[in-house]
């Protein structure tokens, strides 16, 4: 009985964190498609799925406190406990970025006009990539895919400096747009802290798999 | 009995004699045994003797029976034999079958274009299609047997089928996963009952994205056209307000507003003349009506038109289209088209470029001709180009305006060879330049001329 529980417990836990996956995949994807068609609707659909989150987030650490003091996991379920604490952190706080985007977007008057638009839609897709590739990493354990997340963050922080730059120039030679490409700045800057997110996720994969400590520190820091 | 097997019937016979024969045996021999002097003490020897008796029996037993077993198969006539063997190859048929019918439901499931998805109630994957694993892009395997969260997080799916097996109803949902391209599904999901129990679900998905970007170009269209019709008036408005408050008294500064009113006035002008052929040219349904038209006279009207303009940027034009028959078109719109095409190419090649408008005949299709506007310019980023026929699409945004563009040029230019009969499309490096291509149909008469002078050529040659 108990161990039918135990077992029970494990796949919820393990399919709460999946479903908060695919929720703040989906928020970046809402986000990025907003922003290119500057859809205000579609922006404020992004924002409402951020209560889901928060509230799988709780269901999440209530889950996990719960395995842990009734079933005492020991081994890879204990890792796989800790591990999900974690990764429920940053799962809640990438939802919280994704809405800041769509908040941006919605503060927007109208359809940017004279703007740089090449990088920023490749930016959010490479983000896009990261974390879809570190949730994969997760559910099929792949260490070798969880790297490549770590290693694509520079690519992304690299694009990050390119646009901030552009952005300056566009800010310099035409003081109209300035707001609004204060506003694009944001969300790059977002975009990038979503890839450090992303980044970590594929880190504590690694760790929960092999028993490895890759971290380069916390992305607030 | 060794003249043939024994029959079955005679087995059991066959069998009992057999051991009357081992028990004689050792009956005789445990007698032998007694009445020898001294037998206890030899006892043993002799058990072991008699036991290997019973064992030659036994072996003797075997051997005839595998007789039995091992005859031919024709000596099988026993009514039986005859019915086992027949059972046997009906069940043969029968696995047979289902097994050809289980591989003909995976191909018809795996031929099908909507993605098929069936789930146990606990939402472990039980079966999943070709078309489903592309458009979910189910990239592990095997997927079977696994919980559709880990396979697909999107929670939509998960949810839907949910529903389906608690509900026991038809659930409809509309799926959109948005990857690099954005996907829409339509989702149903159908409980499966199995003597009024839910086994499960099926889910079946329809890619209805191209209804849904039809849409979204419908939707961006609108917000295009209000913002690029608002700008100019925004402006015109704007400086007609200050000089109504007074500039109008400042001679240099009136002229100078007044010059920015006329110049805003005629974008607009441009913008709603261009709107117009563009929606007079949607309207039109039928084919326009199409005259033998030589190009050599478009483009001598074309070139004459745009050569100012070229020799202030000091653009070169190549032209080479005198030996293609003439084509069918309609001389107005293909003039335009020419020009357009001209123009653009013009705008996007710096100082010193050269241009080439080239015409020769299909080499794919022999009743058409191709033409090419080619330039040395900045060309075009590849993932420009499967929308730059787009209404108001812009590649540069800032560039285009500041030169006068509308924004619509080219999706007239497609508009006016698609009603022409004919098809265009472009090629384009950036940094090297682009070249656009319209095919157009060769008039019917030169067509006939041209097979009948072909057949001269080959009488000629034959004399």
């Amino acid at each position: 009985m108990t161990a039918t529980r135990y077992a029970r417990d494990m796949r919820s836990l393990r399919e709460l964190l999946l479903r908060m996956g695919g929720h703040v995949e989906e928020m970046l994807g809402g986000a990025a498609e907003a922003l290119v068609h500057h859809d205000v609707a579609l922006a404020r659909q992004v924002r409402s799925m951020d209560r889901d989150v928060n509230r799988l987030e709780y269901e999440v650490d209530a889950l996990c406190l719960r395995i842990l003091g009734l079933h005492h996991p020991s081994g890879g379920d204990l890792r796989f406990v800790a591990v999900s604490m974690k990764l429920v952190t940053h799962l809640e706080r990438m939802g919280d970025l994704a809405k800041n985007i769509s908040d941006r977007i919605t503060e927007m008057e109208q359809r940017p006009t004279t703007m740089i638009y090449v990088d920023l839609p490749r930016m959010s897709e490479r983000v896009r990539l990261m974390i879809s590739g570190a949730l994969d990493a997760f559910v099929e354990r792949d260490v070798e895919l969880a790297e490549e997340v770590v290693e694509a963050d520079s690519e992304v922080d690299d694009l990050y400096w390119r646009i901030h730059r552009s952005l300056e120039a566009v800010m310099l030679s035409n003081p109209e747009v300035v707001s609004y490409a204060i506003k694009l700045l944001l969300i790059c800057k977002y975009l990038e802290r979503l890839g450090d997110h992303a980044a970590n996720i594929a880190e504590e994969v690694i760790f929960f798999v092999e028993g490895r400590d890759v971290r380069r520190g916390d992305p607030d820091s | 009995m060794t003249e043939r097997p024994p029959s079955p019937s005679e087995l059991p016979a066959a069998v009992s004699k057999g051991v009357l024969v081992a028990l004689v045996t050792l009956s005789f021999a445990l007698m032998l045994v007694l009445l020898a002097p001294g037998g206890a003490e030899r006892l043993a020897d002799v058990v072991i003797r008699v036991l290997m008796s019973i064992g030659v029996v036994a072996v003797a037993i075997l051997a005839w029976l595998s007789g039995v077993l091992g005859r031919p198969p024709e000596a099988a006539e026993g009514p039986v034999f005859q019915q086992l063997d027949s059972e046997l190859g009906s069940l043969g048929d029968v696995l047979g079958r289902s097994r050809e019918q289980g591989m003909w439901l995976t191909t018809i499931l795996d031929a099908m274009a909507e993605g098929v998805v069936v789930c146990s109630p606990s939402t472990h994957v039980l079966l999943v299609n070709k078309a489903a694993r592309e458009l979910l892009d189910l990239r592990t395997s095997p997927v079977e047997g696994r919980l559709l969260l880990e396979v697909h997080r999107s929670p939509l799916l998960r949810d839907a089928i949910d529903e389906a097996v608690s509900e026991q109803r038809v659930i409809r949902r509309e799926l959109v996963l948005r990857r690099q391209d954005t996907l829409h599904l339509a989702v149903v999901v159908a409980p499966i009952f199995e003597e009024e129990v839910v086994r499960g679900a099926v889910a079946v998905l329809h890619d209805i994205s191209p209804i849904r970007h039809l849409e979204r170009i419908r939707r961006d269209f609108v917000a295009n056209v209000s913002h690029e019709l608002r700008t100019p008036l925004a402006t015109i408005s704007g400086y007609a307000e200050t000089l109504l408050s007074g500039a109008v008294e400042l001679e240099p500064v009136a002229t100078d507003f007044i010059e920015v009113i006329e110049r805003n006035a005629g974008r607009l002008t441009v913008m709603v003349e261009d709107l117009l052929v563009l929606a007079k040219l949607e309207a039109r349904g039928e084919r326009r009506s199409l005259d033998s038209v030589r190009l050599f006279g478009v483009v001598a009207d074309v070139v004459e038109a745009v050569e100012p303009i070229a020799e202030d940027k000091e653009i070169d034009l190549v032209v080479e289209v005198d030996h293609v028959p003439p084509i069918l078109a309609e001389r107005r719109a293909l003039t335009q088209v020419m020009r357009n095409l001209v123009e653009n190419a013009i705008k996007y090649t710096d100082s010193g470029g050269c241009i080439f408008l080239r015409a020769d005949p299909d080499p794919d299709n022999e009743g058409r001709v191709r033409v090419k506007v080619t330039d040395t310019g900045i060309g075009i980023e590849p993932r420009h180009l499967p929308r730059i026929f787009e209404r108001f699409y812009r590649v540069d945004d800032g560039r285009s305006r500041e030169d006068g563009g509308t924004g619509l040029g080219l999706a007239i230019v497609k508009h006016m060879v698609l009603a022409m009969d004919g098809e265009i499309d472009v090629e384009s490096r950036p940094g090297e330049g682009s070249t656009f291509s319209v095919w157009l149909k060769i008039a019917a008469q030169e067509r006939a001329d041209l097979q009948e002078e072909s057949v001269d050529d080959r009488d000629a040659l034959r004399a």
